[in-house]
């Protein structure tokens, strides 16, 4: 229907499959729903105004990252344990090796980063969330692939340093029961 | 938080020290920074930064083969694994899928034939065929092999996601058919032929992988493999071991195809044991029909109904054809097999339509197709044809940006078109258009974009029909062109305007506008397409209008070469074919008109989009059979056209009610007016709601009054043409031949009825009209007729 749609639909799917392959049958989250329901809600946005190629595509990567956070609360409430883990695709590792990272620690430590520096949670949104590459990642922000591997290096760091306090501060509370 | 205090800081150090190798990056954070707490926050992120580092270049087992830097395991089988790899050159990191094959696999008496398969594997150039690249042993004396890597979707996942239909899938389909018959003609087997081996890029090509498994076919001697992974797909003598032939990749292509059209497996999900078995004890596959699940109907956009009859006949005896037991029953070749489905697509059932005897009613071709009545037609079906317009458009949107800007007003005019959103269904596409037009110069800025915009919905209104509001917009883009000095734009206006107002009947006014037309478009930096327009347009109301002369058909010639040598997009260009083709059988030049109308049919089958425009072309190939003697061949083309038009128009479509009267004329040449009587008294009451009064196809009565006479009902076929003559008296021309031919029905129904006088003061009319005006042989038959019944008359008076 539309160049951009072509554009990023198969990409999306092809996230969303990365991202559920090793969900097990029952999971709420199925690839298409997911897809779908990312482009329902950047069809519905009333106030959307797309000034860009930037904008239309962070937009997309932060309702992705918006919608798994979102399902990963709704497996959580209902299991009443153990956020949904989110099995991150060889792709997908360069945020953390753990086989498998919960989505809302990594949706917190985003928070945080974000309090520090938007820009750099834009690029891991869109690494990350949409699956770019460096180069399209690059392109997108209108800056250089340099900068960007640059940017995301930091940014790595910061993140896997975050989640390692938590892991850290999780098994403490587990000893001190 | 305490990094917010020396954020850049803190980055610019960390990006220093990670350029550098370990051992020194404590020295240069000393040097660099002199705040102990810092320098230790730095230390932290790196280390962590070097835990995913190694971890994730360490632990998957080989990092590097050769010089290729391993990104993921892609997929992993009996012969081997397939990795995800890139390399660095000329300073960028390109993607390759590297293929290691298993240490079992990699023997010493496997070496010598590698090599050779290798250097054929290399030769093979195809653009549907992944290329080998590159080869080489692993340091532990493994061989890889290096390829294109292919970023696509699998075959049958790209399909259902597009709900694509049949054709689209068969011309898929004819893509793997040229690669393998490519690879076969270089003497070189696939043998695992199966969906997940062909992927469809995101362009749309169709890529072939894993040629790597296949041996070279040694002429004359048949190579043996060992069964590999795929039992669903395999051939009954991969699977009992026997030798394999090209006959092997036939039955490999027709697995596909069953997958491809059916959504089911040719011998379901039976595991490999079971399959040996059935293999063994030569049984059939299942029916093709018989595959059908209303999933796999929904993702090829048919009812489960709809589509099993798509599936029977001639696509169910193909696949068949292909999956027999015995090598040798089947389709000797690939070619042979793609030259069968080239067939089906051209000839396939079938349907057609008419040329009607008042040429001036004929239609264009439709350059955009958006349906017409939406009613039913769901919300998606809107936005999917009003997409296309603007895809087209788009070439004229040149930056990402106005694509992004179009993305939005689609979503917003989208959202307004739909019923949960304003409460009421809208869906007519002319509402559609309507709101798209009021709408567009709040997304649209800049006054090119905003006049290529206006452009393409204005062409959307005239091809759906809203004439007066197609000329209100394109006589303000021509005023806003012209004040602009775009005459680009100016021209295509014109072009479009001058051809509403011919539509309308302002023939003075139009023809005026689109001789203007044509002189601008012979300015400098006219587009080619516009320069194509404006000759195809002009030449066609010219002829059509009572201003038919040579030069209009030359006109219309160097448009349809102009077209072909710019390489214009296919719509446009089968607009100047189209039109060149019907001008010519207009002048009774059918046997140059066939062959066009036969390429136009090649030049539809790769749009989905262009279905009403095939079934015209069917018409207009089923007239010119039946015309030209083979009314038994015309049938099924006719009804193609028919069913053609009912599917893309809906069931009140006016087009295909337009093929019923020649479609009936032919069965009655065949004597079978029975039939022709029922099928036209069944679509009567459809003709009289959508055309009654109307003197378009008239032909309609003119038949069914032909019918009743062909089965001696004379007092109906009287009554019928008492309606038609009073239908057209003093609404054509006199010498028309409609006139003519209503006057002969006419006098054949009351001298069925022995009323001589009256049947001969009819026929007299008949031959001074028909006489003169008879262009072509099946013109002349109704000559001949009048002429014999004349002379019956005359003789019987005396």
């Amino acid at each position: 229907m539309d160049p951009l749609f072509n554009l990023v639909y198969p990409r999306l799917r092809q996230i969303a499959t990365a991202l559920f392959r090793r969900e097990s049958a029952a999971s709420l989250l199925q690839p298409t729903g997911v897809v779908n329901e990312l482009f329902l809600k950047l069809i519905s946005q009333r106030t959307l105004q797309f000034d860009n190629r930037e904008h239309f595509f962070s937009l997309a990567a932060s309702l992705m990252r918006r919608i798994l956070v979102d399902h990963a609360r709704a497996a959580r409430s209902e299991k009443r344990e153990g956020g949904a883990r989110v099995a991150l695709d060889d792709d997908l590792v360069w945020i953390s090796t753990t086989p498998s990272v919960d989505m809302l620690d990594i949706h917190q430590a985003l928070v945080e980063l974000e309090q520090l520096d938007p820009r750099k949670v834009r690029l891991v949104e869109l690494r990350f969330f949409l699956g770019t590459t460096s180069e399209e990642a690059a392109e997108i922000l209108q800056t250089s692939k340099s900068t960007v591997d640059r940017e995301l290096r930091f940014a790595r760091g910061w993140l896997y340093d975050r989640l390692q306090t938590n892991d850290e501060l999780a098994g403490a509370r587990l000893d001190a029961r | 938080m305490r990094d917010e205090a020396h954020w850049h800081e803190l980055q610019r150090l960390f990006d220093l020290c990670a350029e550098l190798p370990a051992a020194e990056r404590l020295a240069a954070l000393n040097l660099a920074c002199a705040d102990a707490a810092l320098r230790d926050r730095v230390v932290e992120l790196l280390a962590a930064y070097d835990k995913i580092d190694s971890a994730s270049t360490v632990s998957p087992p080989p990092s590097f083969i050769g010089s290729y830097r391993i990104i993921r395991e892609l997929g992993a089988g009996g012969l081997g694994v397939v990795y995800l790899v890139e390399r660095l050159a000329d300073g960028s990191w390109l993607r390759f899928a590297l293929k290691l094959l298993a240490p079992a696999v990699a023997d010493e008496t496997f070496a010598d034939g590698f090599r050779r398969e290798v250097q054929t594997l290399a030769a093979l150039e195809h653009p549907h065929i992944t290329r080998l690249l590159d080869t080489g042993w692993t340091a532990d004396g493994r061989p890889y092999l290096v390829m294109e890597f292919v970023d696509g979707v699998q075959l049958d996942a790209f399909c259902d996601a597009a709900r694509m239909n049949i054709v689209g899938r068969l011309n898929l389909f004819l893509q793997i058919c040229d690669a393998v018959s490519h690879a076969h003609r270089n003497m070189i087997l696939h043998l695992d032929l199966k969906p997940s081996n062909v992927l469809v890029a995101a362009t749309g090509i169709v890529k072939l992988l894993d040629f790597g498994t296949s041996k070279i076919m040694k002429p004359g001697i048949e190579a043996t493999i060992a069964t590999a992974g795929t039992p669903a797909y395999a051939s009954p003598e991969q699977l009992l071991g026997r030798p394999v032939s090209a006959a092997s990749d036939v039955f490999g292509l027709g697995a596909i195809l069953f997958t491809l059209l059916s959504g089911g497996r040719p011998f379901g999900n039976n595991s490999l044991v079971a399959r040996i078995e059935r293999a063994t004890h030569e049984l059939d596959p299942e029916s093709l029909q018989g595959a059908v699940t209303p999933d796999a109907a929904t993702a090829r956009g048919y009812t489960e109904v709809h589509l099993r009859r798509l599936l029977g006949g001639d696509l169910d005896a193909i696949v068949g054809k292909c999956l027999r037991h015995r090598p040798e029953d089947r389709y000797a070749s690939v070619d042979a097999l793609g030259e069968e489905i080239r067939r089906y697509l051209r000839l396939q059932p079938v349907l057609a339509r008419r040329q009607t005897w008042r040429y001036r009613s004929a239609k264009f071709l439709r350059r955009h197709r958006l349906g017409l009545a939406i009613g039913s037609v769901v919300l998606s079906a809107i936005l999917a044809s009003a997409g296309f317009a603007w895809v087209q458009q788009q070439r004229a949107l040149r930056e990402a940006e106005r694509a992004v800007r179009m993305q939005t007003y689609m979503s917003r005019l989208f959202k307004m078109a739909n019923p949960e959103n304003t409460g009421k269904p809208v869906a007519t596409v002319p509402d559609f258009l309507r709101v798209g037009m009021s709408k567009l110069p709040a997304y649209v800025h800049d006054p090119a974009d905003l006049r290529s915009g206006q452009l393409a919905l204005a062409e959307s209104m005239l091809d759906s029909g809203s004439l007066d509001e197609a000329l209100a917009a394109f006589a303000s883009i021509k005023d806003s062109a012209e004040h602009a000095n775009a005459w680009a734009d100016f021209t295509e206006a014109e072009i479009f305007m001058g051809q509403t107002l011919c539509q309308q009947g302002h023939l003075p006014e139009g023809r005026k506008l689109l001789a203007d037309a044509l002189a601008h478009s012979q300015l400098d930096n006219i587009p080619s397409r516009l320069r194509v327009l404006a000759k195809v347009y002009y030449a066609w109301n010219e002829d059509n209008n009572g201003f038919r002369n040579d030069t209009n058909l030359s006109l219309l010639r160097a448009a349809a070469k102009e077209a072909e040598e710019h390489g214009l997009a296919p719509r446009d260009a089968a607009l100047a074919l189209y039109d060149l083709a019907m001008d010519l059988t207009l002048r009774g030049q059918d046997s140059l008109a066939k062959p066009i109308f036969e390429h136009l049919l090649t030049l539809y089958i790769d749009d989905p989009l262009a279905l009403c425009d095939r079934s015209a072309v069917y018409g207009w190939i089923a007239w010119i059979d039946h015309t030209h003697g083979d009314s038994a061949g015309s049938l099924p083309i006719f009804k193609k056209a028919y069913d053609g038009f009912i599917e893309c128009e809906g069931a009140d479509s006016r087009d295909a009610l337009d093929q019923l009267p020649y479609w009936a004329e032919a069965l009655i040449r065949l004597s079978r007016a029975n039939e022709a009587v029922k099928m036209l008294e069944d679509a009567m009451p459809k003709w009289r709601r959508v055309l009654g009064g109307s003197t378009d196809n008239s032909d309609m009565l003119m038949i069914l009054a032909r019918a009743y006479v062909a089965t001696e009902r004379y007092r109906e076929a009287e009554t019928t043409a008492r309606e038609l003559l009073a239908l057209i008296s003093g609404k054509v021309a006199e010498q028309d031949r409609t006139i003519g031919l209503a006057h002969l029905v006419m006098a054949e129904a009351l001298a069925g009825q022995q009323r001589e006088d009256e049947a001969l003061l009819h026929v007299d009319t008949a031959v001074s009209i028909l006489i003169p005006t008879a262009v072509s042989a099946y013109a002349q038959t109704y000559s001949h007729e009048a002429l014999s019944l004349q002379s019956r008359l005359r003789a019987a008076q005396r």
